[in-house]
């Protein structure tokens, strides 16, 4: 039984019936695609995109122009115990101009710059430190107004006697106002999602708490980007803090490894026992063969209990011996291959074994060239289950460097749970790789469905 | 040709030999699969038996229940006398027996017998089952694994249903002589070769009630039309219809996932079957039939239906044992069970007992034995009384 993907029913269609069933197929394929293109739309959605504007599809495009217009108001720092200290308010004269929006008080400090006059534009807040109180600080925050731009904004803090630097330059891609957080001590995110800034001491030392009183310079510095550098930006982001946040290279390394791992040993396995139930002759074969297809009825539930007690109990838990030795070995494989063992002419073993071969010669110089599309069939089914597999892995392993695709997105889901635009990205990177592989090789999964789905 | 008579020497030792390297064959896959499959098989069905709670997994810490745990999970409590249960079991049994009886007389009988009697039934059926919940009224002693049993059997069963009749559709669409088709058929197959986890975590994120794409274009929808009956002169806002809260609704999140299930396997592997199924009748039946004139649905009624019926009993073996047996994955990803243990089926709700909840080894393997038996039962009820109807 087989499927031709490029062959069709021979009898014609009148012109009525095929308009009919091209409007069926099209508002089938739309719908089959439009959650798609959601999924591809919103991952190339950042942050800011997605607060302000949850219904747009389209990527974004940065403001055309060559210039920053940003305002920073309230500038405060917090303390060990969350306190929060207000540190300038820019409330003074010439902060306090109609055209300069305010957040907090009555003015708020402008970086305006347009960038064919000027290359960047820096700005230095200075801080009276004898005024400031000596208390140790984790934080420092301000309020920045956008202008969705996004040109680079980067943060630097003189105090202590070092200068510290933040490790990655801030992309002022939003409109309005948000609350950036310039953190002292190493932290990955913000829990309510504000917009973080990690500052690294200069020279480089163990950060921790930096004692208020001795802050007296904050510095803040505009720098220009090309257009299309901040348009890739703001369209990659969900993808770069996707990657960052959760080690999918070791993922794909994991998954890939068992795949292949659990694929070798299936097809070597069960294509030596299926050439025994095929052709060999020996006491119990065929009610051995009986047992081995009564296996395959025995759902997943029954057998995955007791085989996490046994990877208890073996120490296995946890390692990659838990997630490839189950996996390994097949009565579904052993079926597939004896059915198609069976189909092979005799004659061509019968003269290999006058010519004085042995049982494995037979086996791997006759039998195994002559099966290659049995073998790959159950080759590629093999790899996409085990590519696929969710339950087994999940009981089977636990730390973050030990799990496979789909649990480390799984574990991705649970920590992002309702950032989709994260979501979708990861989900975009575990996808797309297996996606390619298919448009590239579609004939030959196709077929390979067509003879494995079914025995006749 | 049996090998042995090739060889020149043939002594008993010999053949002793060539046996024993014959099993050297099987040898690596045999143990293998003792070990991950005859012998967790029978552990849990020890287990079944057993109560072994706690996360250390000592052996000194199984207990030997005998049948508590299969008790706990199909057992119930009643406040009405022996008699009436027993009468209820014998009702029970009664229909069960009609059914059975109808079901083997089915293709015997003309058409208004046919339809006379599967009234006849399903009156007995909705009797029975008044009786019970008036009369008996019995209270589960774990009512979660009966509301998991009626949560796989109503996604098994629509699931399964919903997955023939659309792969068929489409596979007959994709079968015509359109250009396009060959496109089709590879947008359709998408979903299939996508990552299931990365599918239901889009799909979760496509039903949220308020932010969600899908709720958000029928409010959409709903908007236009009061739009259009306000431009009418009607009412403004006549329409106050609000979109369901899906996977966060009792009563909807089934639905949801039925929805998502059709969406996934619409143009998959079962479409593909009967594509194949389709490109196996003979061509010369088609046009016999429109030779005597017979009209599009008697062609379907009368050859395509028939012949890809073998097809059609594959899928639904295999659909409902994988139907029932399954439903870990969405659950586990998109609703945790929940709300109210709505998307609980029978897969999650073993995994849960034995991984997440109480950590009971022994109650879920007893679980599991149930689930086995269910879907052992069905299989050969299907495999009885299915074969017949399949013309090959």
């Amino acid at each position: 039984m087989q499927i031709r993907w490029r062959r069709y029913r021979r009898g014609r269609l009148n012109l009525t019936q095929a308009a009919l069933v091209r409007a069926v197929l099209l508002v089938g394929a739309v719908s089959m695609l439009v959650p798609f293109a959601w999924m591809v739309c919103t991952a190339l959605k950042d942050k800011h995109t997605m607060e302000s504007e949850p219904d747009r599809w389209l990527p974004k495009m940065p403001s055309a122009a060559p210039a920053a217009n940003w305002f920073v108001d309230y500038l405060s720092a917090t303390t060990p115990d969350f306190q929060d200290l207000l540190l300038r308010d820019f409330d003074e004269a010439d902060n306090r101009r109609p055209d300069r929006p305010t957040r907090q008080g009555q003015g708020s400090l402008a970086l305006s710059v347009d960038f064919t006059r000027q290359g960047q534009l820096t700005r230095s807040i200075e801080l009276r430190a004898s005024e400031l109180p000596d208390v140790p600080v984790s934080t420092l925050a301000f309020w920045l107004r956008g202008d969705g731009s996004g040109h680079r904004l980067r943060v630097a803090v003189h105090g202590d006697g070092f200068v510290y630097r933040a490790a990655e330059d801030l992309r002022a891609g939003f409109d309005g106002w948000k609350e950036v957080h310039c953190y002292f001590r190493p932290e990955q995110f913000d829990p309510l999602g504000r917009e973080v800034v990690q500052l690294r001491r200069d020279p480089p030392g163990d950060a921790g708490y930096v004692n208020l009183a001795t802050i007296c310079r904050i510095e803040l510095i505009v720098l220009p980007e090309p257009l299309w550098a901040r348009a890739w930006a703001q369209w990659t982001y969900s993808f770069r803090k996707a990657w960052q946040s959760m080690p999918f290279g070791r993922f794909y390394l994991n998954s890939l490894f068992v795949s292949l791992a659990v694929t070798l040993g299936q097809v070597l396995t069960s294509a030596l026992a299926a050439y025994a139930f095929a052709r060999l002759r020996w006491p119990g074969r065929n009610k051995f063969f009986l047992a081995y297809l009564a296996t395959m009825m025995i759902p997943a539930a029954v057998t995955i209990v007791p085989t996490f007690v046994l990877m208890k109990i073996l120490g296995w838990f946890d390692t990659y011996r838990a997630l490839i030795l189950p996996a390994l070995f097949s009565a579904y494989g052993t079926f597939m291959l004896r059915q198609f063992f069976l189909s092979v002419p005799t004659d061509l073993e019968d003269a290999a074994r006058i010519d004085g071969c042995g049982k494995l010669r037979v086996w791997l110089h006759v039998i195994l060239p002559l099966s290659k599309p049995a073998l790959a069939t159950l080759a590629t089914f093999t790899f996409l289950a085990s590519w696929g597999a969710f339950q087994w892995p999940l009981f089977a392993t636990q730390s973050l460097h030990m799990k496979v695709l789909p649990i480390g997105l799984s574990a991705f889901q649970d920590k992002f749970s309702v950032e989709y635009n994260l979501l979708m990205a990861a989900s975009l990177i575990v996808m797309v790789p297996t996606l390619l592989v298919f448009l590239f090789n579609q004939r030959f999964f196709t077929r390979g469905i067509q003879l494995s789905g079914m025995k006749e | 040709m049996p090998s042995g008579a090739m060889r020149p020497v043939s002594s008993k030792t010999a053949r002793r030999i060539d046996k024993l390297t014959s099993v050297l064959f099987v040898l690596p896959n045999l143990i293998g699969v003792l070990v991950f499959v005859v012998l967790p098989v029978t552990a849990s069905l020890v287990l079944g038996f057993c109560r072994w709670q706690g996360s250390r997994l000592e052996l000194s810490a199984i207990d030997w229940m005998g049948l508590a745990n299969f008790a706990k999970l199909l057992g119930f409590t009643t406040d009405a006398s022996a008699a009436a249960v027993v009468a209820g079991v014998a009702l029970a049994a009664g229909v069960i027996a009609a059914a059975v009886v109808v079901v083997r007389r089915w293709s015997a009988w003309p058409r208004p017998v046919r339809w006379a009697a599967a009234a006849v039934l399903l009156t007995m059926g909705w009797g029975v089952r008044t009786y019970w919940a008036a009369v008996i009224r019995p209270q589960a002693s774990d009512p979660l694994f009966w509301q998991a049993l009626w949560n796989s059997l109503v996604l098994m069963t629509w699931g399964v249903g919903g997955r023939i009749v659309m792969c068929l559709a489409m596979a007959m669409l994709l079968n015509q002589r359109l250009r396009e088709v060959v496109v089709h058929r590879t947008i359709y197959f998408l979903p299939t070769v996508c990552s299931a986890i990365a599918l239901y975590i889009l799909w979760q994120a496509l039903y949220q009630p308020d932010v969600g794409v899908i709720n958000r274009s029928l409010l959409a929808m709903r908007d236009a039309l009061n739009a259009v009956i306000g431009a009418l002169g009607g009412p403004a806002g006549w329409i106050t219809w609000q979109p369901p809260n899906w996977l966060g609704g009792i009563g909807t999140a089934k639905p949801a996932f039925i929805l998502m299930g059709w969406w996934h396997q619409m143009g998959g592997l079962t479409m593909l079957l009967y594509l194949a199924a389709l490109q196996g009748i003979p061509e010369q039946l088609y046009e016999a039939a429109e030779i005597d004139g017979a009209n599009a649905w008697q062609r379907f009624r009368e050859i395509t239906w028939p012949m890809v019926s073998p097809t059609t009993f594959f899928i639904l073996i295999m659909g409902v044992i994988h139907g029932f047996q399954g439903g870990f994955q969405q659950a586990y990803v998109m609703t945790r069970g929940g709300p109210a243990g709505s998307t609980t089926t029978v897969d999650y709700f073993i995994y849960n007992r034995a991984f997440f909840q109480d950590q009971d080894m022994g109650y879920a393997s007893a679980a599991a034995w149930v689930l086995f038996a269910i879907i052992l039962a069905l299989t050969l009820i299907n495999w009885r009384y299915g074969q017949r109807r399949v013309h090959y």
